[in-house]
């Protein structure tokens, strides 16, 4: 202790206290979000007191306590890009309850998307093409047949029940 | 702050919230873990360790996060010395360099504990706390003024008030 306030009979007297032992209580850390909020000055005098209890049977935290009053005013650090990728990992995408699009990072490579859709174009090309020779095809032999059967007409007109009109229809 | 990232959709497990909450924080909870660490090497295996444990069991430590109670990194901070300190004592005994032991825990003394009858409250926790800081954890005044969020002539009074009660009791018991 750097004040002069009578050092040496002070601390008999504290460790004197302490071997009683008083001073503190032990047991279960309270909650962090406590811890924090005694750390910011809001919680209420009987917290408070409850809180103070147990910090002085737990001096260690007293230094938490220090550091997180300095985290809450300063800036917030970088962390290296290992730490970061690590950390994030731990939640994966399929993780995640929302699921209706892939996250951006999740996506493939441009270049492979212009691929793949480049296929799918020509793909569908191909198969209009090949479509439309098959039914221009069909077209042109049917409209051939069609032709071909009109002139055997001529040549050949096809016998039936009416060949002529002149008699009467057989029972 | 909190109000950057979606906390609601982060305790769901929303992968895009939690890179951003990583992104965001890792630097503080990596100086959080610094602060604890001793021996630097264990720093990255320590951040991960803070980062599984709010993740974990469906995000039930950061579901417990209440903004209108504490701020983010105030709240951060205490859990990641928290669990740096847990793993640490879970993985080996602590070492310190005899030059950061406080002298006073460095003392020894034979004589054998008091079986006093201590009166209940005779310090206030404030008191004890105070007497603690300065004693056990060989403290500055003005560290343990920062350190409570109070004024070091504060510390100063709050000390002396407590020696008093201290030297009264002990006087008594004496005679």
């Amino acid at each position: 202790m750097a004040e002069p306030m009578d050092g040496t009979d002070d601390l008999a007297l504290w460790r004197r206290w302490r071997s009683a032992g008083s001073g503190g209580m032990t047991g279960p850390a309270p909650d962090p979000l406590l811890l924090a909020a005694y750390a910011e000055d809001r919680l209420t005098p009987d917290a408070t007191a409850s809180v103070e209890a147990w910090l002085a049977g737990n001096p260690d935290a007293v230094e938490d306590l220090l550091a997180a009053r300095k985290a809450a005013s300063a800036g917030l650090p970088e962390a290296s890009e290992a730490v970061v990728a690590r950390a994030m990992a731990l939640v994966d995408a399929g993780d995640a309850e929302i699921l209706s699009f892939p996250p951006p990072r999740a996506r493939p490579g441009r270049w492979r998307l212009m691929v793949a859709r480049g296929g799918i174009a020509a793909s569908l090309l191909i198969a209009s093409l090949i479509g439309f020779a098959m039914g221009n095809d069909a077209y042109v032999n049917v409209a051939s047949l069609a032709s071909l059967g009109s002139t055997q007409d001529l040549i050949d007109p096809p016998g039936g029940l009416f060949t002529s009109f002149d008699e009467e229809p057989s029972l | 702050m909190a109000e950057d990232i979606d906390l609601q959709a982060l305790s769901r497990g929303d992968k895009a919230a939690w890179d951003a909450f990583v992104r965001r924080y890792a630097g503080l909870v990596t100086a959080a873990v610094r602060g604890v660490s001793r021996d630097g090497r264990d720093v990255e295996d320590l951040v991960q360790e803070v980062f599984v444990r709010l993740c974990k069991d469906g995000f039930r430590l950061l579901k417990t996060y209440d903004a209108s109670r504490a701020g983010l990194s105030t709240w951060l901070t205490i859990v990641a010395r928290s669990t740096a300190r847990d793993a640490l004592r879970r993985r080996q005994l602590p070492v310190s360099p005899i030059e950061a032991v406080p002298e006073a825990l460095l003392a020894t003394e034979s004589a054998p504990p008091e079986k006093l009858k201590l009166p209940e409250g005779l310090l206030s926790p404030r008191q004890a706390l105070i007497l603690s800081m300065l004693y056990d954890r060989d403290m500055e005044v003005g560290e343990i003024a920062e350190a409570l969020g109070v004024d070091p002539q504060t510390v100063r009074s709050t000390h002396h008030k407590a020696m008093l009660k201290l030297r009264s009791h002990f006087a008594t018991e004496e005679q």
